[in-house]
């Protein structure tokens, strides 16, 4: 289980983070929301260690520290691949560095979606880059995988098919927490959603409970930023009446 | 050990086709420009070395080769340092490992140019007129061309020394560079010892002071690169 208990970051002035706690359980697909700057990317490098924080994250009961890291992988939207290795030499490093790293699942994802494995990832398209990126984040062998906006830049008939090898190949033991804006489309796939908003925990839902109470993601979401649905309406109403006072 | 090999590899990998391709051009270009000032005629070696322009090949093939070397494992176009700092190696580890790679490439420059002086020495003894040419035609070249002799200083022993201080100064710098840049800061530092080296490399003999000078600049710069990442890690290891 991770565990992120009173979780706190500050940029300078700014508080990207304020108090949050956590859990994610082993097997969960946890959806993470919010507006830019709610902090989701933070929170995410929080618990890689990327970032220094207040608070205590734990992984199974224990500090996360160099030998569990392994056990967490990252997928992001700004890519963490080396643009001078090739899919194949991405491949024996991580193996290299990731005892548990999935050689069998590597090779299928890379012929499911017809990957050069001999070219450098510097001449990619941005579509297969981010492809590729989280099929290292899929293959390194982790418990908990993060992906931050991970299919940014993919069209919708790739996105889907990553949702649905997603759910085909992922172990019960396998757990993701998945950052995005498309919240229709991944209404189907993840099993809770965990809203922020300016750094705070917002909202924390099962998508069963959502279902008992008969209310999509999306208005969970509206209800819980409290977002006014009128509000353009109202605001080019003003606009036109002030250029009529005019 | 193979973790360590692999972080290794990634320097290499990364631009070692590209360095390669630098010196195959230079000795293809110097050995031309040699070429043609043989041809112009020269009153001794040092002339025809000086006016082959091969000074300016060399510094030219230099300042390739260290934007090469220092922009891998910058951050272009991906976040590498996320990976990196997952890694079960340190990052002072890929540093290293960097800086390794990078003194064989510089050593690899040196080597290049010095077997390129000693190839135009043989080129112009066969070409030049018998009578004046003698044993000691190579050996005083060396000693008067302050080109020549800053690549093989013979028995000058500090201007080895500095050679020396300059490649792993250089080498060092080059890893630092990139170890600041993934942390989008400017890690300016070496880029004044490349400045330093294009400016001040060929000097005449028996300048021991700008040798003793040199030889210091070089080691505390690299001294302070090394106390920086040691720094940066255990202030990142303390917030982490």
């Amino acid at each position: 289980m991770l565990q992120i208990s009173h979780v706190s970051k500050r940029y300078g002035e700014k508080e990207a983070l304020r108090d949050v706690s956590l859990q994610l359980s082993q097997g969960e697909i946890v959806g993470l929301f919010g507006e830019n700057g709610a902090g989701k990317t933070t929170l995410m490098k929080c618990i890689l260690g990327l970032l220094a924080y207040r608070g205590q994250i734990l992984l199974d009961g224990r500090p996360i520290v160099k030998k569990s890291k392994a056990r967490l992988a990252f997928a992001t939207a700004e890519h963490s691949f080396f643009p001078n290795l090739t899919p194949e030499g991405h491949r024996d490093f991580y193996s290299w560095h990731f005892p548990e790293f999935r050689e069998k699942r590597f090779r299928g994802l890379m012929e499911f979606f017809e990957l050069p494995i001999h070219k450098p990832l510097r001449s990619f398209s941005a579509g297969q880059k981010n492809q590729f990126e989280v099929i290292l984040a899929l293959c390194q062998g982790a418990d908990y995988i993060l992906m931050d906006e991970p299919f940014a830049g993919n069209d919708v008939f790739n996105r889907e098919d990553f949702y649905k090898v997603l759910l085909g190949i992922l172990e019960p033991s396998e757990t993701i927490l998945l950052s995005t804006h498309l919240i229709r489309e991944v209404s189907g796939f993840i099993g809770r959603a965990v809203l922020l908003h300016r750094g705070e925990i917002a909202g924390d839902v099962s998508m069963a409970q959502l279902e008992d109470s008969g209310q999509s993601l999306l208005d969970f979401i509206k209800c819980t930023y409290r977002y006014e649905a009128d509000r353009v309406s109202k605001a080019l109403g003003e606009l036109a009446g002030e250029e009529d006072g005019e | 050990m193979s973790r360590y090999l692999s972080v290794f590899a990634l320097a290499v990998r990364g631009s070692f086709y590209k360095v390669l391709w630098i010196l195959a051009a230079a000795a293809a270009l110097e050995t031309g420009l040699f070429l043609v000032s043989l041809r112009r005629g020269a009153d001794s070696l040092e002339q025809a070395v000086e006016q082959s322009g091969a000074a300016y090949g060399m510094a030219l093939a230099f300042l390739a080769v260290t934007v090469f070397l220092w922009r891998t494992g910058c951050e272009y176009g991906s976040r590498q340092g996320y990976t990196l700092r997952r890694l079960m190696v340190s990052e002072t580890a890929v540093f290293a490992g960097q800086a390794v790679y990078n003194v064989l490439c510089y050593l690899a420059v040196w080597a290049l140019q010095a077997g390129l002086t000693l190839l135009f020495c043989r080129l112009y003894v066969l070409n030049a007129d018998p009578a004046s040419v003698s044993g000691q035609t190579v050996f005083l070249a060396y000693y008067r061309s302050s080109f020549l002799h800053s690549l093989l200083p013979l028995e000058e022993y500090s201007v080895w020394i500095r050679n020396v201080c300059l490649v792993l100064g250089l080498g060092i710098g080059g890893a630092y560079f990139p170890f600041r840049q993934r942390r989008g800061e400017l890690g300016l530092a070496p880029v004044f010892l490349a400045a330093a080296v294009l400016l001040f490399f060929c000097r005449d003999l028996g300048d021991m002071g700008a040798d003793v000078f040199f030889s210091l600049v070089s080691m505390v710069l690299a001294g302070y690169e090394i106390s920086q990442i040691w720094e940066i890690r255990r202030e990142e290891r303390n917030d982490g």
